[in-house]
């Protein structure tokens, strides 16, 4: 008889998104009251069950996402690590990162004050074909001197394809004013990278791309709405493994 | 029915009840206590901690006494109050007795509370009384929408078969017999809150002791057992906690919590028989005088009310997960939702299981328990949360999912839920023989 050998179980395989955010994050002081005392898990999955965006077959909820784990006030660096939000992205197609990112920016307001510094944002796979509509008017009419220089670096770890697929993706962003792009760069020394690197093994390779150019606005808002943008343009360009995003900016955070 | 006289509580004689049957006089008392004990395990605390233990307060309410049927006057009650042992009440003869021929004395009990667990002696008094309870229960729907709940027993206590005779003065041989029960019955309406909690308790007393005659022309005897008429209330709402409690009647203990452990209604049933007839037969619980003439019988019928009602916490969990914080790990992290329990805290546990090639889920790794709050209607925060967590052994994909259970300390309260499985990038090996199978179900 046969040893029975790990398996997998219908056809739900978990895709992760993941965001962690790096600077300073002033907690406001809590309650303490035992039941009622929150934190950026409880904060994130209540928001995102208030915006009907939570997943949860217990409470026959369907959303976006189910909760995976999250936590804020950590500080590990440099540059600190203050906060992270993991979520398994429960629907096909891309990754909602834009309502992810907006509910994180709710949690992270009312836990505390922070000056982000850099982020990081996980892109699960995609299909070849998953498309989005990436419209830009939101920030249409923002004021000028809300745009700042950033640097984002995307890491398509083992696939070496992000090299070759960097000009198009270049090309492919090009058709919108929140992201203005100046350059492209393959080289080492120039590409972001912040640690922890979620979900790394030792050995793991990193192919890394990095853009560099000014962003509308340094929020996490923004930076969403630049995730979806550049997983879009990705997906385009037939590369389906995770991505991880990092992008800080070299002015003076918000 | 008819409201006897009635009469302020205090102190006083026992009361003897007489009417007159064909002529004669018929006496029989039926005596209640009710004993109230706390139930060391069930540890009759309010969920805030407040000890209830206080038991001993003076009756605050007017208490009609029970009058005679006829005109009667009945005498004065003793206000009942706790006392740590029983009261002997008085022997006492009406002066309306003297006009006709005296057949019983009644010989009245206390009506005071006891301590059960403190006092053996009652628990002892009852053991050996032939005694039926039946209990009826009914519990509403748990739902936080639905009114509160309410639970109802019926307890009765049966004397058992009592033979009586008719019996030739001559030759002492029966000539006629029937036989009877009394079975007193006492409901007890108990009322919770939404979260389960006891509220109030209310004791209808039905002291009627019915008695079946197996043979009809024997009216004699079943006047014997005429029941007393209806109860009446003489407790109220303003009855702040369980001291005071009734001889007859209906009390409501509206104290919550304090209300809350072993109650005991006793019946001592003293019977006299018409001339002539004697009593030839009865159960272990009754005694009889001399004669035979005169039968004292007693039961009891102990409730036990519950501080808390079941509730239905919710036990829910986060989608199962590798952990971003290498090594990579299986991690699953649980929690629970007060639902419509009382109680806040909780034994909460988590364990993650994986799935095999042969079609079975297996317990993987320890689980992970914590005691904590639980959440009103989202998740709490992670230190209100339990987790559990399993390295990865490689990242060849399988299925993973989490099962938590929640358990509540002192309230009826338990719920699992299983999560339905992840696959993800983190397997472990075949657990073995040693691993607990558990049969596979639909993601």
């Amino acid at each position: 008889m046969n040893t029975p050998v790990p398996a997998p179980f219908g056809t739900r395989t978990a895709r992760v998104m993941f965001t962690a955010l790096f600077g300073e994050l002033a907690l406001y002081p809590t309650r303490h009251d035992p039941v009622r005392q929150q934190d950026a898990f409880s904060l994130f999955y209540g928001r995102s069950m208030d915006l009907g965006l939570l997943t949860d077959e217990r409470l026959e909820r369907s959303g976006l996402w189910g909760m995976n784990d999250a936590a804020a006030g950590e500080a590990a660096g440099p540059p600190p690590r203050v906060a992270w939000f993991q979520v398994g992205v429960t629907g096909n197609g891309l990754a909602p990162v834009v309502p992810f990112l907006a509910v994180a920016a709710a949690v992270i307001t009312r836990l505390g004050r922070l000056r982000l510094d850099a982020i990081q944002v996980l892109l699960p796979e995609r299909g070849k074909d998953d498309r989005s509509q990436v419209d830009d008017s939101w920030f249409a009419d923002l004021d000028p001197s809300l745009r700042v220089p950033v640097r984002v670096t995307l890491d398509a770890g083992p696939d070496e394809g992000i090299y070759t697929e960097a000009p198009a993706i270049l090309e492919r962003i090009q058709t919108q004013d929140v992201f203005r792009c100046d350059s492209l760069h393959l080289a080492e020394e120039d590409h972001l990278v912040l640690r922890p690197i979620p979900f790394e093994h030792p050995g793991d390779v990193h192919h890394r791309v990095t853009f560099t150019g000014t962003l509308a606005e340094w929020s996490l808002d923004a930076l969403g709405w630049l995730a979806a943008l550049l997983d879009d343009a990705a997906s385009r360009q037939r590369i389906t493994a995770p991505l991880l995003l990092t992008a800080d900016t070299s002015e003076g955070a918000a | 029915m008819a409201r006897r006289p009635g009469g302020r509580c205090s102190a006083g004689s026992t009361p003897v009840r007489w009417r007159r049957s064909h002529g004669r006089h018929r006496a029989y008392t039926v005596l209640h206590k009710y004993a109230l004990t706390s139930i060391p395990e069930r540890t009759i605390v309010s969920a805030r901690g407040k000890s209830i233990a206080t038991l001993t307060q003076d009756c605050r309410s007017s208490m009609p006494a029970r009058g005679g049927r006829r005109g009667v006057a009945a005498p004065q009650r003793p206000c009942p109050h706790i006392r740590p042992t029983e009261r002997k009440s008085e022997v006492r003869t009406s002066s309306s007795l003297t006009r006709g021929r005296l057949l019983a004395v009644a010989v009245a009990a206390s009506a005071a509370l006891t301590l059960i667990a403190a006092t053996p002696a009652v628990a002892a008094h009852t053991k050996g009384h032939q005694q039926v309870a039946d209990t009826v229960m009914g519990l509403s729907g748990f739902s936080s929408a639905s009114p509160p709940p309410a639970r109802t027993v019926i307890q009765r206590v049966s004397t058992g078969p009592i033979q009586v005779s008719r019996i030739n003065s001559r030759t002492r041989t029966p000539q006629a017999t029937s036989s009877c029960t009394w079975d007193p019955t006492q409901t007890y309406t108990e009322n919770y809150s939404a979260q389960n909690t006891l509220t109030e308790v209310l004791v209808q007393n039905s002291d009627e002791p019915s008695c079946t005659i197996t043979m009809s022309a024997l009216s004699e005897v079943a006047n014997i057992v005429t029941p007393h008429t209806g109860t009446h209330n003489i407790g109220n709402a303003k009855c702040s906690n369980c001291s005071s409690l009734p001889v007859y009647g209906s009390y409501l203990c509206s104290a919550g919590l304090q209300c809350a452990g072993k109650w005991v209604a006793e019946w001592t049933v003293v019977q006299a028989d018409p001339p002539g007839w004697f009593f030839t037969s009865w159960p272990a619980g009754c005694t009889p005088n001399l004669l035979d003439t005169v039968l004292t019988c007693t039961g009891s019928a102990p409730e036990t009310v519950p501080p808390y009602l079941p509730c239905s916490p919710i036990a829910n969990s986060s989608s199962l997960h590798i952990s971003s914080t290498p090594p990579d790990a299986a991690s699953g992290h649980g929690w629970w939702l007060i639902n419509d329990c009382a109680q806040t805290k909780a034994n909460v546990t988590v364990q993650l299981q994986e799935f095999f090639s042969n079609g079975v889920w297996y317990d993987i790794g320890s689980p992970g328990s914590r005691v904590v709050y639980g959440g009103i209607t989202k998740s709490p925060g992670t230190s209100n949360q339990a987790s559990a967590r399993v390295l990865c052994s490689s990242t060849g994909e399988a299925a993973w999912r989490s099962v938590v259970t929640v358990t509540l300390p002192v309230q009826p309260g338990h719920g699992t839920y299983t999560r339905p499985g992840e696959n993800i990038p983190c397997s472990v090996p075949y657990p073995g023989a040693a691993g607990s199978a558990r049969p596979a179900t639909a993601p």
